[in-house]
């Protein structure tokens, strides 16, 4: 009842009222720099920016030069603190404020400007967000350089061959905008200061900024070869040295001497050696041979992601913004609207998978539930353990003590545990014992207490249950840990019983436990606490053992199904890594293959790409 | 209904979750994210529960003088004196950040440092020769710290010249060939084998298997 009256009260607070953030205000003002006259917008953040769900990504200004716009992006400083000056206690301290400052250093003397600022903002949903749903701008009083009006200075030419399109297996959030850089761009009378996508829902605009996804469309520094990853080059580099070319004819030769260890990694970035992988070295080579010059186009060529919020159409501009005066705009000719993909072909291993798992568990609980006959499951000394630890509790009259974990109540090992609790709890009911459960998450503790009160209600015994025995006691990982310390000092119970996912705390209470002389069973699936409950624990239940308590504790046919089903799906995974070590064993050892071997190492690699795709 | 409702509920999220991890579209992710939203609030919220535990766990047993009383005093008068201070000053308040540091954080790595003493008394438990399997791991480890320590390859010295450069890499070798081979292969067999429990976990909850704790066997 607590729980649905927690769902209730929090699906009210998620449905909360949303409105736009926006700067709290912005003005202009002519300022001297070094002797220089210079436009400066100084703006203060928006009142949503680092309070509340909305998140302000970033601020971003625009120019124009009237009030009733089109604003437009242009060169300017990069978004600056602004701090005031304190005394206290005698000395002078700068302290941050919110307000923020940028100096436009791309404005003409004798020009007229209006600011815009934007903050670009999003409301945190989960693990996703609506990007750009709630951003809102501010504008400020037109303010004019100071000086002679002259020409406007000749701008860079405009992008090419600009384009927007949704990504390939999207989730209908994105859009790409794609673009050539000016030609002017690298070199020339008239630079580039940068490039800058605006957005609108109509096309006659209003045009308006965006977060972009990724590196922003800087100007163009120096060419690179988008194709060679970084470790790649360092590797080429150093091992065939710089401006390699292999003849494909060569390749048998060098690979020779890459597994002969005469041609060595070059090594880290320490300058340690590294042993060199033969299969790898042999992908480089062959890179190496086919390798072609970086093409000029494809180092010209920019993408900017936009995640949008909406359906669209969406109508995009791209701005050559040039150091001094007005940016150049190019219109993406066509709109575009995100496309959501319904499969992610990059999952489908994983989903092969899983689904041969719940095949597999519902045929074989099938199965079992028909026949009914017992399956073998081997023995778990921890388990076996358990109800002679609670035996010997009730003789010496002392409680059991429960700890099941400190993580999450959606981490798999908690919820593991929290069923094992039922079961435990039960047992411990019939043996007219005492459980205490301290907790480190409150809806954990939360959910315990139903727990064992649901153990003692399935044992006949619900007078029995004691609700203060289950504890919230701290959600820090230490202060639980002294807590529940404390408990084991105090109240000495006879059997200890830890499991769930643990960190650092496992061992500091495995050992206060043996210090206690506490029958001990310790349990996880976390690799690196598994070793402190085998040294400190008398029992230790370990990884997929975890998992199986519950059905070897109660050797319900139905389960038990369940558990088979695992140990199938373990058989075929073992069957793959052998296939796949003996294929690598074997093409390792650069003997030729033929036959039946061939094409049982051409299999084994091939289905171990299918599961584990870049191994 | 109590156990058929809690199941279908069960069902339904537990397959929407799950297939969602497989289905890009966005509306798909969103309606999962809002449901996670929901959970991250009814989390915050069961703090407030978790209070009332607290105060109900304890009061009781101060007000009866039970054994210990006094522990139990400071432990209601300190949730109490940082709730207070909290919601007065909120998270960066001056003294709330007081408390934290000059309190709750000594405490907290006074805690922590235990685990060196706990972890020496559980070592020397462990790597005692009892049996053969004990003393191969006995030996395993003292192999590896030494190997890892600079006393390992202060070992080297002893040797001449031409020997001294080989041996002079052979611990660091030695530590790798057992860290890479031996200890990897051990905790990736161990870790196949949780996900593939966690995975039989999840199926039997999600397909009403399990149901302990709905009151059913």
């Amino acid at each position: 009842m607590r729980i649905l009256a927690l769902v209730l009260v929090s699906a009210l607070v998620g449905c909360a009222g949303e409105n736009h953030v926006a700067p709290a205000g912005a003005r202009a003002a002519v300022v001297t720099v070094d002797g220089t006259a210079r436009l400066r917008v100084t703006f203060e953040m928006s009142r949503d920016d680092g309070a509340g769900l909305k998140v302000v990504r970033e601020y971003q200004v625009l120019r124009a030069h009237d009030v009733g716009g089109p604003f437009e992006p242009f060169a300017h400083s990069k978004v600056e603190i602004v701090s005031k000056q304190v005394r206290a206690r005698g000395k002078t301290r700068s302290v941050a404020t919110r307000l923020r400052s940028v100096d436009d250093t791309s404005a003409l003397p004798g020009r007229t400007y209006v600011y815009q600022v934007w903050a670009l903002a999003e409301r945190e949903v989960g693990s996703a967000s609506q990007a750009g749903a709630f951003s809102g701008s501010v504008v400020t009083r037109p303010v004019a350089l100071p000086g002679a009006a002259g020409p406007s200075p000749e701008g860079p030419r405009g992008v090419a061959n600009a384009a927007a399109a949704a990504p390939e297996g999207d989730d209908g959030r994105h859009v790409d905008v794609s673009f050539e850089i000016s030609p002017d761009d690298g070199g020339g009378s008239r630079p580039v200061d940068g490039y800058v996508v605006l957005r609108a829902t109509k096309k006659s605009g209003p045009y308006i900024p965006f977060v972009e996804d990724g590196a922003p469309a800087g100007a163009l520094e120096e060419p690179v070869d988008p194709s060679a990853s970084e470790d790649r080059v360092r590797y080429l580099v150093g091992l065939l040295g710089s401006n390699a070319r292999i003849d494909p004819a060569d390749l048998p030769a060098k690979r020779a001497l890459v597994r002969s260890g005469q041609l060595r990694d070059p090594g880290d970035e320490e300058g340690r050696p590294e042993p060199l992988a033969a299969s790898l070295a042999g992908v480089i080579l062959d890179e190496v041979a086919g390798s072609r010059p970086p093409d000029p186009a494809a180092s010209r060529r920019r993408t900017v992601t936009d995640t949008v919020a909406r359906d669209g159409p969406f109508h995009y501009r791209i701005y050559t913004v040039p150091a001094r005066g007005d940016a150049v705009r190019v219109q993406v000719r066509r709109p575009a609207r995100p496309a959501a993909s319904w499969v992610s072909i990059d999952k489908l291993n994983m989903a092969i998978l899983l689904g041969a798992a719940f095949l597999l568990t519902l045929v074989l609980v099938q199965r079992a539930s028909r026949s009914g006959h017992q399956m073998f499951i081997r023995r778990i000394a921890g388990i076996d353990a358990l109800e002679e630890a609670v035996g010997r509790a009730t003789e010496m009259g002392r409680p059991i003590l429960y700890v099941p974990g400190i993580d999450e109540i959606q981490n798999i090992q908690t919820i593991a545990s929290l069923l094992i609790l039922g079961r435990v709890s039960e047992l411990v009911a019939r043996y007219d014992s005492q459980i205490r459960v301290p907790c480190c998450i409150p809806i954990v503790a939360t959910v315990a207490e139903e727990v064992v009160r649901q153990g003692f209600y399935n044992a006949g015994r619900p007078d029995q249950h004691r609700p203060q025995n289950i504890q919230w006691i701290s959600s820090e990982q230490f202060a639980f840990c002294a807590g529940t310390n404390g408990i084991m000092l105090r109240d000495r119970p006879a059997t200890n019983v830890f499991l769930g996912r643990f960190f650092a705390e496992s061992l500091i209470l495995a050992e206060t436990g043996y210090v206690n002389k506490a029958i001990q069973i310790g349990g996880t699936a976390e690799i690196t606490q598994l070793p402190f409950f085998i040294a400190a624990c008398d029992y230790a239940i370990i990884g997929e053992e975890l998992f199986a308590i519950s059905a070897y504790m109660t050797r319900e046919p139905k389960l038990l199904g369940s558990l088979k089903a695992a140990d199938w799906i373990k058989a075929g995974v073992l069957l793959i890594v052998t296939a796949a070590a003996l294929g690598g064993l074997l093409a390792w050892t650069a003997a030729p293959l033929s036959g039946p071997t061939a094409l049982v190492v051409e299999w084994a690699l091939r289905l171990v790409g299918f599961l584990a795709p870049g191994t | 209904m109590k156990q058929t409702l809690p199941l279908v509920i069960t069902f339904v999220l537990g397959v929407l979750f799950v297939v969602e991890f497989f289905i890009p579209a966005h509306g798909v992710h969103e309606l999962t994210a809002l449901l996670q939203e929901w959970g991250s609030v009814l989390a915050a919220f069961a703090f407030i529960l978790g209070g009332i535990n607290l105060m109900q766990a304890n009061l009781p047993r101060i007000w009866r003088r039970e054994k210990d009383w006094p522990y139990k005093v400071v432990l209601v008068a300190s949730a109490l004196v940082m709730l207070g201070v909290g919601l007065w000053e909120g998270q960066e308040g001056r003294t709330f950040l007081y408390l934290y540091d000059h309190i709750f954080a000594p405490c907290n790595a006074t805690m922590f440092a235990l685990l060196a003493f706990f972890i020496t008394s559980a070592a020397f438990r462990a790597f005692r020769a009892r049996n053969l399997e004990a003393f191969l791991m006995l030996s395993t480890a003292v192999l590896v710290m030494l190997c890892v320590v600079p006393l390992g390859e202060l070992v080297a010295l002893l040797f001449p010249e031409p020997l001294r450069t080989t041996i002079a890499s052979l611990p660091s070798d030695i530590k790798d060939w057992i860290l890479d081979y031996g200890n990897n292969a051990g905790r990736r067999a161990i870790m196949i084998g949780a996900a593939l429990g966690a995975i039989a976990t999840g199926l039997r909850v999600i397909l009403g298997l399990e149901r302990s704790h709905l009151g059913g066997e």
